[in-house]
């Protein structure tokens, strides 16, 4: 998996996780392109797209679209949008019905929480209480 | 980040950032520790903006440095996003990690660690990659899983740790925590992937995924890793990717999985997406090992599934996976056939581009018609920049597979005439081979018929309009009698001279129309005056359209063929061309490829490095014209119209421009620089020239100043001789009278090139003999010899008597250039002379100027 990303649907950027170096300027516009294509889809259409030799699979979850991009050939695309899935049910259980708000104001705990469950572009975790036990146990030692 | 959300536009966005990033720079100053973790948390979002946030490095690892696990949390995070490109403030953080690595503390661990894996700055690895070694095994599984992803990292950036690495994983594999089981299989799958050496090694671990992987599909209900009815579907996934990377090409690993994938296939079920995310990975295996024709069977049957399923993803997956094993195994696939080709209409624009690749490979002999039908009405909807790309592949396609000419042709027709625009020179140059063929005869009424109806409707596809054109021209009278359809649909009605001639009018009137085009429609008149008795006065009024035009190309062409109709005029002058055959329509189109095959749309003339060009044969001066005036239309950015190429003809004379792959100029600009492209390859010589001047309409006149040229009008070839017999005087016949010194040209290397020279029956015309001869003891091969003047200066060059220059003097070759200097008496001749030549297996190239040509030439 070479980034994750979170836009809403106005196409600026919620949270954003590259696990391979690109300049700023690059990733502005990487972004951008890919949400106005995203944004151009229709539901009927399928989930991925190809797209600057990446393979790009998104979801759109109320009005955060979640982006995953990959290189070619790689992964399962289905797997991936199970991850995603995973992903968003974590975030649910740890901020309680989650919404975009509670991804801009917490961003660091959204990226701590991403950053167990996928490291070096690879998905280590999927269980959730595995994955939420450093947090709580932080948030416990921080009151 | 309330303050950021509130602004309201860009500007007062940047100012409240601007002004937050000064705060944080002051307070970075003061060093104070309480808050810096917010500061760096705040950098993080300005950074996701996309502001420059690099002053908060240093703080990052003052961070990492704090004994607080909040800091060192927020400190990490910084650093994997904020730090990544600058390997100095890496080095600093090395011993931060490697303490951290050894805390008591299996979190700070796991954060080092994690922090490791993400920055993955190979020097850094190299260094910890003990420590990461020892904490493989540590007991505390989120250390353990922590480190397996670590070491991926390890394996791909310091590929010489490996082996260290690959028992210790495979130990792993024993673990019963699934994350830990996760990871490692991880690590096994990047082996087998990317590590090919070491693979042996893993291999010992098959036989323990097997055993994992059984466990899972038969282990009851486990509520953590639940997703929707099947247990951990991740792991599934890449158990059976690894096994893929493992067990490919090697028969023994592919039998122990067997059994299991086809427990696997068959059991999940494929109602939910996790399932079908397995059934997908587990075909995916199935096709990269080799294994027994059952489970293939089994794998294209889930396919076939998948593709009939509603969801456009799981079709989107089955076609990919389909366009893969096609080149394996094409009959499985060809049962699929109508359900893809009903993809090929599909809304979704994803599958749509995936069924177009796999209709493309399922062409052959027996389904090329039906597919063909389905791929031209794909083309009327498809985005321009697609239409290009699908033009070319039909046009490959129809070339190896089609079942008769006569269907070739109206493919090529009916592909034209959705795209005419897009397609590239090869297309019509094929269809006009194909029509003029003998082969062609008995269907030439109705395809001509056919071309004059689709020219009437609509003349704005070039492509379309430069063979329509053309057959117009040559097959005239045709016309005039009726025809029956193409798959028998009625008839074309006669039709008489007068709407013939009105409808090439028409195309030659319209704004539009290329400059080939217009070309083209000249010479049809031309030809048709000679086929059709009634109109000859009409026809001779048509020609003087452009006697007065801007464009030299057309005023050449108008000018001379008037006055060559109404000259005394031979009919056999005008007859019908001969057409190539399909051997030596194949070779072109090799010699094409390797050529400038970049031709995009006709008349743009955007080619590739011209070196490439030297192979080819192609010394005569319109070869070298076209690719002159190509570079140019490149250089000067012109669309397809060709008007580019026509109207830069004054810029062929360019000295360093012409050098830089062409070769001696023509004069008259060949406008027909896209069009001849793929004729500018072509092997052997003379006939081939003259039919790719005739395509493209090249400038094979004469200097301008000449008043009947060697016309650029279809003739009989014959080893490039004038048209006129009363021209054959100059180039043909050996110059007599004053004599001249001889030059020697160029030497060096053994090579040597002499020149003669004599005065030309012309104004101001210089006929020059070269002579090339090769003393060394190794023999000479495609010898080209190119030539470039000064603006003052017109050059024409002749083909020479062949290319091989035999060893020790012997097997001299000539080629006479004909030189028109304007500036006679005033100014002498200079030329700049390129040769390029093979010779013991190497490729030379030598560039030198000559001098030292007679007074007076």
């Amino acid at each position: 998996i070479n980034f994750v990303l979170m836009v809403n649907k106005r196409g600026q950027p919620r949270l954003s996780s590259y696990y391979e170096w690109l300049s700023i300027e690059e990733r502005g516009a990487l972004e951008a392109e890919i949400i106005r294509k995203c944004l151009s889809r229709t539901e009927l259409q399928c989930s991925f797209m190809e797209f600057r030799g990446y393979k790009v699979i998104y979801r759109r979850y109320a009005s955060l679209f979640f982006i995953v991009g990959t290189g070619q050939d790689e992964e399962n695309e289905l797997g991936i949008l199970e991850f995603i899935h995973c992903l968003v049910e974590t975030l649910d259980k740890y901020f309680e019905n989650v919404c975009e708000l509670d991804i801009m104001f917490s961003l660091e705990k959204a990226h701590f929480i991403l950053d167990e469950m996928l490291q070096c572009g690879q998905i280590v975790e999927t269980n959730k209480a595995n994955i939420l036990k450093p947090l709580q146990l932080l948030d416990k030692v921080s009151r | 980040i309330r303050n950021v959300r509130a602004c309201k536009t860009a500007a007062e966005e940047r100012a409240v950032i601007s002004k937050e990033c000064a705060l944080i720079r002051t307070s970075f100053k003061e060093e104070d520790s309480t808050f810096r973790h917010r500061n760096v948390a705040k950098l993080l979002f300005v950074h996701m903006l996309g502001y420059p946030s690099h002053f908060g490095q240093m703080e990052c690892l003052k961070l990492v440095a704090s004994p607080r696990f909040l800091d060192k949390r927020v400190g990490y995070l910084g650093l994997s996003i904020l730090v990544q490109d600058s390997p100095e403030v890496l080095m600093l953080v090395t011993n931060s990690l490697s303490s951290d690595l050894s805390h008591r503390n299996p979190y700070v661990q796991g954060l080092a660690l994690s922090a490791l894996g993400n920055l993955s700055n190979p020097d850094m690895l190299r260094d910890l990659s003990g420590q990461v070694l020892k904490l493989l095994s540590n007991t505390n599984a989120n250390v353990r899983k922590k480190a397996a992803l670590c070491a991926i990292q390890i394996f791909r950036k310091v590929p010489d740790m490996v082996e260290d690495f690959v028992p210790v994983v495979i130990s792993m594999l024993q673990d019963r925590n699934h994350a830990v089981l996760l990871t490692a299989t991880t690590a096994l799958l990047e082996v087998g992937r990317e590590h090919p050496s070491f693979v042996r090694k893993a291999r010992k671990a098959v036989p323990q995924l097997v055993k994992v992987l059984k466990n899972l599909v038969l282990s009851g209900y486990a509520p953590e890793y639940d997703v929707n009815g099947i247990t951990d579907p991740f792991l599934h996934v890449q158990i059976l990717r690894a096994l893929g990377a493992l067990g490919k090409n090697h028969a023994g690993a592919a039998e122990a999985m067997n059994d299991i994938l086809a427990q696997v296939a068959t059991n999940t079920e494929g109602n939910r997406n996790s399932g079908n995310a397995i059934l997908y990975e587990c075909v995916r295996t199935i096709f990269s090992i080799d294994c027994e024709d059952a489970l293939r069977v089994l794998a294209i049957n889930i396919l076939g599934r998948f593709l009939q399923n509603r969801d456009n993803n799981i079709r989107y997956v089955a076609l990919t996976m389909l366009g893969k094993v096609v080149s394996v195994d094409k009959d499985a696939v060809q049962r699929h056939r109508d359900t893809i080709v009903d993809c090929l209409r599909d809304m979704d624009v994803s599958i749509r581009v995936r069924a177009v690749d796999l209709v493309f490979a399922l062409i052959s002999q027996s389904s090329i018609e039906v597919l063909s039908k389905e791929i031209l009405n794909f083309l009327v909807v498809a985005p321009p920049e697609q239409k290009k790309d699908l033009c070319s592949r039909l046009l490959d396609a129809a070339i190896n597979f089609s079942p008769s000419k006569q269907w070739h042709i109206h493919t090529l027709i009916s592909m034209m005439c959705i795209a005419g625009r897009n397609v590239t020179a090869d297309t019509w140059q094929m269809a006009t081979a194909l029509i003029g063929q003998p082969e062609a005869e008995e269907f030439r009424p109705q395809v001509v018929h056919r071309l004059f109806a689709a020219l009437n409707e609509d003349a704005s596809q070039t492509g379309l309009v430069y063979t329509a054109v053309w057959a117009i021209g040559e097959f005239g009278p045709v016309l005039l009698q009726p025809a029956e359809k193409f798959e028998g649909d009625g008839y074309y009605d006669a039709l008489s001279e007068a709407e013939v001639l009105e409808l090439l009018e028409k195309t030659r009137r319209r704004h539009d129309s290329t400059i080939i085009a217009r070309s083209m429609i000249m010479n049809a008149y031309a030809k048709l005056y000679v086929r059709f008795s009634e109109s000859q006065a009409h026809i001779s009024e048509l020609l003087h359209a452009y006697r007065s035009s801007m464009n030299l190309e057309l005023q050449a062409r108008s000018c001379e063929l008037s006055t060559l109709v109404a000259s005394q005029i031979d009919d056999s002058w005008l007859a019908q061309m001969p057409v190539p055959t399909d051997e030596e329509m194949a070779l072109r189109r090799v010699t094409a490829s390797q050529n400038s095959d970049e031709e995009s749309s006709l008349g743009g003339g955007s080619d590739s490095e011209e070196s490439s060009s030297e192979d080819s044969d192609a010394s005569s001066d319109d070869e070298a014209a076209k690719k002159a005036a190509r570079r140019k239309a490149k250089a000067a950015k012109k669309k397809a119209g060709g008007s580019g190429a026509g109207g830069s003809s004054n810029e062929l004379l360019q000295f360093d421009d012409i050098f830089g792959g062409g070769g001696g100029s023509g004069n008259g600009g060949a406008p027909a620089a896209g069009a001849t492209g793929a004729g500018a390859g072509a092997g052997s010589g003379n006939q081939m020239d003259l039919l790719a001047d005739i395509f493209g309409g090249g400038g094979g006149g004469a200097a301008p100043s000449a008043p009947a040229p060697a016309p650029s009008a279809p003739m009989p070839s014959s080893g490039g001789d004038d048209l006129l017999g009363m021209l054959g005087g100059g180039p043909a016949s050996q110059p007599v009278g004053e004599s001249f010194p001889t030059l020697n040209a160029f030497e060096k290397n053994g090579i040597k090139v002499t020149m003669n020279f004599a005065r030309g029956p012309g104004d101001k015309q210089v006929v020059v003999s070269a002579t090339y001869s090769n003393s060394n003891s190794a023999p000479v091969s495609n010898f080209l010899f190119q030539a470039a003047v000064p603006k003052f200066i017109s050059l024409k060059m002749e083909p020479p008597t062949g290319n091989a220059l035999a060893p020790f003097g012997g097997g001299q070759q000539q080629q006479r250039i004909n030189l028109v200097n304007s500036m006679q008496g005033t100014k002498p001749i200079v030329m700049k002379v390129k040769i390029s030549y093979s010779m013991g297996g190497q490729d030379l190239v030598e560039q030198a100027t000559v001098q030292g040509f007679p007074m007076g030439l």
